[in-house]
């Protein structure tokens, strides 16, 4: 009994191989579990302060949107017209060209080709009258 | 010590640790394990949090778009301050002055809002657009703070009052557009559930549940903002001008029925809806009944020319401006000897058409005024259509039929009398007419898409087009609504100047009307113009056919009608390069 004492005492603790191997893929686990919560974490934040960001421009943008229908109201441009003494008229639908934008013809219809901007205008234009 | 001694020491140690261990173990285990929901809810529910999350309502356009916004949900803050902070630091006047002069409060009334010093929190204004708290926000005054809100907000203020509607604080469309589609503008709110840490603030990672909400469709209308605009402003010059009471306005393209402009004066500022009125919230188009006075001659011309009773030559004796019927004498405006029916339309006698009336009998006339819709809502998407008043034709008396041929004894709303006059303009259907053209998501999803509808047909098209002949000689030399004349285009239509009943009696004041189409012989859109109580001048003739003249010879160029007198569209096509 002594005897295998001594051994042990002359060769010194050592963990077995598979032991080490398990303690090891362990704490690796752990590490990147860790590092794995920590990411997520961070995402998290990132993802909260872009869906605040995203708010806060949809409201900007609607505060925006309505400023511009303000701005482009009939009323309001009849005020500001006014306000810069600019007399308009509307023109005469004589007076009007028309831009009408047609699809373009089917390749196999074998059709002329055609531009895709029409024009359509009155008889007897007077744009300069 | 013998070495026995440190082994039971040892021992014991380790079963007390042990035992600590188990009973620390049993403890976790009971609590994880055992029925003590109550305890788990109590650590569970200050970590968890729950909150819905409030559907932003839907946009509303009018008919050309998403580029003309009429209603939408707009950021807005609301102001609110501590009021025991305010007393402790003794601030509170001076906070209360400068609230009330940057929000456009009475100072008294914020100094009220803040009176109490128990109160930890307290609205100062609510709903206040980002924009008007600039200068708000740089003062940066101690105890004050803004949160974060959601305001229906109308852009245009009264513009389109009373097609529009509003929104009340729960959110829910109470008046016009927002309450027909309410259930499409409210949309669905989410649901959003988590964990949050000490300091509320939301773990994400712990995020449980999230249901984001949905947005609500946009409601794009038939109302055309310019047209619109112009029928407004119109209205308001002639309330100006007349000293009215009030005034309404409806365009409708015949043939569709689709309503181009709808307005009514008083109006209110829809973002103080609250402050309005009952008086200004009530949409007179659709909602006040009057005696029509003349305009209801249409449906009496109409019905005796298809029935055949008469032709425009038939000659009828016009009694020199004073007939007597059954007891009652009827005067006209202007005394005629012989007139054609042709004649007796255009000059607008009410003898003559009391007498087409006799032609049809009772019945037959109850029966086109039914045909007409009179007596029935029309069925307008819009809250509060009247259906206005006419007597079955068994409660008559024997002076009914020639009086309600000349729209006495008979109440319509004006949208109804455009009804008629639109069944005449388009080939006798008559359609029902409507404000919303289509509903659609925001990614473009159509949900509901109005299509044209007939209600009937009361005339055949052939005394439609009888009909639109002699409406057109209305507006030409020596008809009563030569000021509806448009130039470039023939105008069709019929004056009307009823005398308003109080107490039993007719009494001197009046309600003017004129109702018309154009282009007379292709019409394409009706109009009808009523004023209430104009003075000093109170005919149709001179009140509401200028009004009419000068809102559809702008809505002409804006819905760029074609004008019969102008040239043939010519196309040039360029070749493809």
């Amino acid at each position: 009994m002594r005897h295998r004492n001594n051994r042990r005492k002359r060769d010194g603790f050592a963990f077995p191989a598979p032991f080490t191997s398990l303690v090891a893929v362990a704490a690796s686990l752990g590490l990147a579990y860790i590092w794995l919560s920590c990411r997520c974490e961070a995402l998290g934040r990132d993802i909260k302060a872009l869906e605040a960001e995203g708010e806060t421009l949809q409201r900007r943008l609607l505060n925006e949107q309505c400023r511009w229908t303000r701005l482009k109201s009939p009323e309001n441009m009849e005020r500001a017209l006014a306000a810069l003494k600019i007399v308009m008229v509307w023109p005469r639908r004589e007076q009007v060209v028309y831009l009408h934008e047609e699809p373009a013809p089917a390749p196999e219809s074998g059709a002329p080709g055609r531009d895709a901007l029409t024009y359509v205008r009155r008889g007897r234009i007077g744009l300069d009258d | 010590m013998t070495d026995f001694g440190v082994r039971c020491r040892f021992a014991a140690g380790i079963l007390m640790l042990a035992l600590a261990l188990a009973g620390l173990g049993v403890r976790l285990g009971f609590l994880h394990l055992g029925a003590h929901a109550e305890v788990r809810a109590g650590l569970a529910g200050p970590r968890s949090m729950r909150q819905k999350i409030d559907a932003p309502r839907g946009t509303i356009y009018d008919c050309r778009g998403r580029r003309n916004i009429l209603a939408l949900d707009l950021a807005a803050k609301d102001v609110c301050a501590d009021p025991r902070f305010l007393a402790r630091s003794n601030i509170t006047q001076e906070v209360s002055a400068a609230l009330a002069s940057e929000l456009g409060l009475r100072a008294e009334a914020v100094r009220e809002a803040l009176g109490n010093p128990e109160r930890r929190f307290a609205y100062v204004r609510r709903y206040v657009p980002e924009d008007q708290l600039v200068a708000l926000r740089a003062r940066n005054l101690p105890g004050v703070f803004f949160e974060d809100s959601t305001v229906r907000f109308y852009p245009h203020l009264g513009f389109m009052c009373h097609v529009l509607g509003f929104v009340n604080y729960e959110r829910t469309g109470s008046a016009g557009v927002e309450q027909v589609m309410d259930r499409y503008l409210r949309g669905s709110p989410g649901i959003l559930e988590s964990q949050v840490d000490a300091f509320r603030h939301e773990l994400y990672t712990r995020r449980s549940r999230d249901i984001p909400a949905l947005r609500g469709a946009d409601v794009f209308l038939t109302v055309d903002q310019n047209v619109q605009y112009i029928v407004e402003r119109e209205l308001d010059a002639a309330v100006a001008e007349h000293r009215a009471r009030g005034a309404w306005a409806i365009m409708q393209r015949v043939r569709t029925g689709e309503i181009l402009a709808m307005a009514a004066r008083p109006a209110y500022d829809l973002n103080e809806f609250r402050t309005a009125e009952d008086v200004c919230r009530l949409n007179r188009a659709i909602g006040h009944v009057y005696e029509p006075g003349s305009t209801m001659k249409l449906v009496t011309f109409a019905a005796a020319l298809n029935e055949g009773t008469v032709s425009p030559e038939t000659i009828f004796d016009c009694e020199n401006g004073a007939w007597s019927h059954a007891g009652h004498v009827l005067h006209d405006f202007h005394a005629y000897g012989r007139l054609s029916v042709a004649d007796g339309l255009q000059k607008s006698s009410n003898i003559l058409a009391a007498k087409l009336a006799l032609t049809l009998g009772d019945r037959r006339l109850h029966a086109y005024l039914d045909a007409f819709n009179v007596g029935r809502p029309l069925g307008i998407d819009l809250p509060g259509e009247e259906g206005g008043l006419l007597l079955p034709a068994a409660r008559w008396s024997n002076v009914s039929a020639s009086r309600i041929a000349i729209g006495q004894g008979v109440a319509v709303t004006a949208l109804q009398m455009m009804g008629i006059l639109g069944a005449i303009a388009n080939n006798g259907f008559l359609m029902r007419p409507h404000v919303v053209a289509r509903v659609e998501q925001e990614e473009g999803l159509p949900l509901l898409r109005r299509e044209p509808q007939a209600i009937g047909r009361p005339i055949r098209p052939e005394t439609a087009a009888l009909m639109r002949r002699l409406l057109t000689r209305v507006t030409e030399e020596g008809g009563t609504g030569r000021r509806a004349r448009v130039e470039g285009y023939a105008v069709a239509g019929k004056t009307g100047t009823a005398q308003k009943a109080a107490g039993g009696r007719y009494i001197d004041k009046y309600v003017a009307s004129f109702v018309g189409f154009l282009p007379a012989n292709d019409p394409e859109i009706a109009l009808i113009v009523v004023v209430d109580e104009p003075e000093p001048e109170h005919t149709g003739g001179v009140v509401a056919a200028p009004v009419f003249a000068r809102i559809a010879a702008r809505a002409v160029r804006c819905l760029d009608m074609p004008s019969p007198a102008a040239d043939k569209t010519v196309c040039y096509a360029e070749p493809r390069r």
